[in-house]
């Protein structure tokens, strides 16, 4: 198999194209972006492009070169990402163990290149696997005139606070990359990398795709019949990445339907008179493994913006349709205004932070549904009481 | 592709590719090796990106072709294989094995996923001898540091001249040196640092009476000889410049019997610090005397005689650094020469005959804390 065709990003695909033409494409570029709206794939199309026999201003897609770039089988293209822990290896071990858990990504990626790729907890790009990327980085090309270094998803250089190493371990390599070399970062939450990374790279904002495009997508390369294709695409709020979550998999579960039933949830019980409500809610979750909630609260930020459509009167915004019943049942006394939606996007922001330093899950849900319903209801603790 | 091959044949040539296969990769295909047809030949590569072995054999060529297959599968089998022509053949991305009754079938891949090898070409480079390349390897690839803080000293510094070829290793510890002739040129002087593994590759395959093609291209360097090949990716980067650490005003000079120093050496290593390995070494007219002293473990005292010339010296060693540095040392008495506690010291061999021999290894000093 290979990878799937880059689909959209044609501005920034001329722009690229054309700055490779001139010359003056910087050796090191941070693409950054909404997370799933393909910034890897065109970090990868760019390594194509550079490592192709003919290029022009898109690769040409039949050399040698193309098709082992879009085997992932070039020698001179190294896909670094966030991977889990290896249990039990340390030391030197770490980075052979790293090394083969990616070769395992890779193979899979090889073989199902159109797939949902959940980020499971804890995960991160660590120390070993930068320092075996510094090694490659020292060799010139083996078959090409550069070497590309991908490294997606490059918030996990900082895989927890207080961990900087991997990420300041790059930093040399951002700066002055050898001859022949370039980096290509890829980041869905640029903010959380070291300022020091930030400052040493060119960034390229990369958005989201028109709904038509993930729609079509879906249609041509995941196979998916046009009903569906239209109600995914419809959630998936111009990510691909995204869409992909709420295919079935094999066994039939969808991935990211669990997590947005669950942000309901939230709301509901952030709008529902009954304080106890929400106390039911922290206790359904499990009382550790805060940093699984970062997920979830991504869609609880799109949930509150459903709200605040709705109550703006504009319910065919909304992403979620459920919004709209959810807070006709709540009641007109207990509607929101829009305003003190966004307010609530903060509190989020807050209990994000806390779940990425892996605080009780418990203990954050009954302080965030605290601080939404102080926020839409005027009811509850306030933020500063709450224990977020 | 379809093949006849003596076993004996197909076994070396996977042998000698095997080497270069790299246990675990990223990219599945460099566990194959590719097989291409050529003539009445055929011709094995394998690689792992930063060394790539290219062997020709004799083989009987029915059916032209190329694949890639396991590497190690394959050489198991063939060693096990009884001692009859092997016809080999290809259908799809199977490679298929008879010999006698024996039969075998394995899945390989297509030979356009394999990296393309550097193509150099061996018409301007230099040519060798085998013996005087595998000598320079042998005395100063030791030298090399495995830390990765400094990539450039993880190589060998290979000069190359019209009439002489000169390596350079060091871990800023300590540094070995070694100068030949060169048999014959047809490319300017050049500068490049080896990897270690592809010298390693280089002392494995060629024999002592091989002239060896050596030439470059791009990013890699090219040996060659018969129908062998070995290519390697150069490491980036300027080397230190070395002629600087070499002391030329040593002052001090001892000559003594190699093994005597190593044995004693090697006795006071025991009582040394797990951590400093550090021996002190105190040089007077007609004798050194080698002390330790580990505070948690006990010391120790020996001493040798030997050929002194110059002030009184007590200098501190790594004791690691010096018996490796001995061990290299190709005569049976070795000159040490000093300055001063703090400078570099260097051993040369000392030899009577009238072919001289140019090597140099140098051992930085440790600090002696009273």
């Amino acid at each position: 198999m290979t990878l799937h065709p880059l689909w959209g990003h044609e501005a920034e695909r001329l722009m690229l194209a054309r700055a490779r033409q001139e010359g003056t494409l910087p050796s090191t570029l941070l693409l950054h972006g909404p997370r799933g709206v393909g910034k890897q794939r065109l970090a990868l199309w760019m390594a194509q492009l550079l490592l192709c026999e003919s290029p022009e201003e898109e690769p040409c897609g039949c050399c040698h070169s193309c098709r082992l770039t879009l085997g992932l089988q070039h020698p001179d293209l190294h896909w670094h990402f966030p991977l889990s822990r290896p249990k039990g290896a340390s030391g030197d071990r770490l980075g052979e163990a790293l090394e083969k858990e990616r070769s395992r990504v890779l193979e899979q990626t090889r073989v199902t290149p159109i797939r949902f790729v959940h980020l499971a907890s804890p995960f991160g790009i660590y120390l070993a696997a930068i320092q075996t990327l510094r090694r490659r980085a020292q060799s010139r090309p083996s078959m090409g005139n550069e070497q590309i270094f991908v490294v997606g998803n490059a918030e996990a250089l900082v895989p927890q606070e207080a961990s900087p190493e991997a990420a300041n371990a790059l930093l040399k390599l951002l700066e002055e990359p050898p001859t022949q070399t370039r980096l290509i970062l890829t980041s869905s939450e640029p903010g959380r990398l070291l300022s020091t990374v930030r400052s040493r790279t060119v960034p390229l904002y990369v958005g989201r795709l028109p709904g038509e495009t993930v729609k079509r997508f879906l249609e041509k390369e995941a196979g998916v019949d046009a009903a569906t294709a239209g109600g995914v695409s419809a959630l998936a709020d111009g990510s691909i990445g995204r869409a992909l979550g709420f295919l079935p998999d094999d066994e039939g579960v969808v991935p990211l339907e669990q997590l947005r039933l669950r942000a309901l949830e939230l709301v509901r019980a952030s709008l529902s008179p009954k304080q106890g409500d929400a106390f039911a809610l922290a206790l359904s979750f499990a009382p550790t493994g805060g940093r699984s909630l970062v997920e979830l609260l991504n869609f609880l930020d799109q949930a509150i913006r459903d709200v605040a459509a709705v109550a703006a009167g504009a319910p065919e915004r909304a992403l979620n349709p459920e919004i709209a019943d959810l807070m006709q049942r709540a009641g007109s006394e207990n509607t929101p205004h829009p305003t003190d939606a966004a307010k609530c996007l903060a509190a989020v922001e807050r209990c994000r932070e806390l779940a990425r330093g892996n605080v009780n899950p418990q203990l954050l849900i009954a302080g965030l549904t605290g601080d939404l319903r102080h926020s839409l209801l005027g009811k509850g603790q306030s933020p500063e009481g709450s224990p977020s | 592709m379809r093949f006849t091959i003596t076993r004996q044949n197909l076994h070396n040539g996977l042998v000698a590719v095997s080497a270069s296969i790299p246990s675990k990769t990223t990219l599945p295909v460099l566990s194959n090796i590719l097989f291409s047809t050529d003539g009445d030949g055929i011709w094995m590569n394998g690689t792992d990106l930063d060394v790539a072995v290219r062997v020709r054999v004799p083989a009987e060529v029915l059916e032209s072709g190329n694949l890639t297959a396991p590497g190690r599968k394959l050489q198991e089998i063939t060693r096990e294989l009884p001692d009859h022509p092997v016809e080999v053949t290809t259908q799809n991305d199977q490679i298929e094995l008879r010999c006698g009754r024996s039969h075998f079938k394995l899945n390989g891949l297509p030979a356009d996923e394999f990296p393309t090898l550097p193509s150099v070409g061996f018409d301007e480079g230099w040519t060798v001898k085998g013996g005087d390349l595998q000598r320079l390897i042998h005395h100063t690839s030791f030298a090399v540091s495995t830390e990765e803080s400094r990539p450039i000293l993880n190589g060998v510094l290979w000069e190359l001249s019209s009439s002489e070829m000169r390596m350079v290793a060091t871990n800023g510890h300590r540094l070995a040196r070694m100068t030949m002739p060169i048999g014959s040129s047809t490319a300017t002087g050049a500068d490049f640092i080896v990897p270690p593994a592809a010298l390693q590759q280089v002392q494995r395959l060629f024999r002592d009476e091989d002239d060896l093609s050596v030439s470059r291209s791009g990013n890699h360097l090219g040996f060659c000889s018969g129908g062998t090949e070995v290519y390697t990716r150069l490491i980036d980067g300027a080397f230190p410049n070395y002629e600087q650490v070499i002391p030329k005003d040593n002052d001090k000079h001892a000559i003594v019997e190699k093994r005597a120093l190593e044995s004693a050496v090697r006795r006071m290593a025991v009582v040394a610090s797990d951590q400093t390995h550090r021996i002190r070494m105190a040089f007077e007219e007609g004798k050194v005397h080698l002390n330790v002293l580990t505070p948690d473990l006990g010391e120790g005292h020996d001493e040798l005689e030997l050929e002194y010339q110059g002030q009184e010296l007590e200098i501190g060693f790594n004791a690691n650094y010096l018996l490796e540095v001995l061990r290299y040392m190709p005569t049976d008495e070795v000159r040490l020469t000093f300055q001063a506690p703090e400078r570099a010291a260097t051993l040369e061999p000392v030899s009577e005959s009238d072919d001289k021999i140019d090597y140099l290894c140098l051992v930085m000093p440790l600090r002696l804390l009273d």
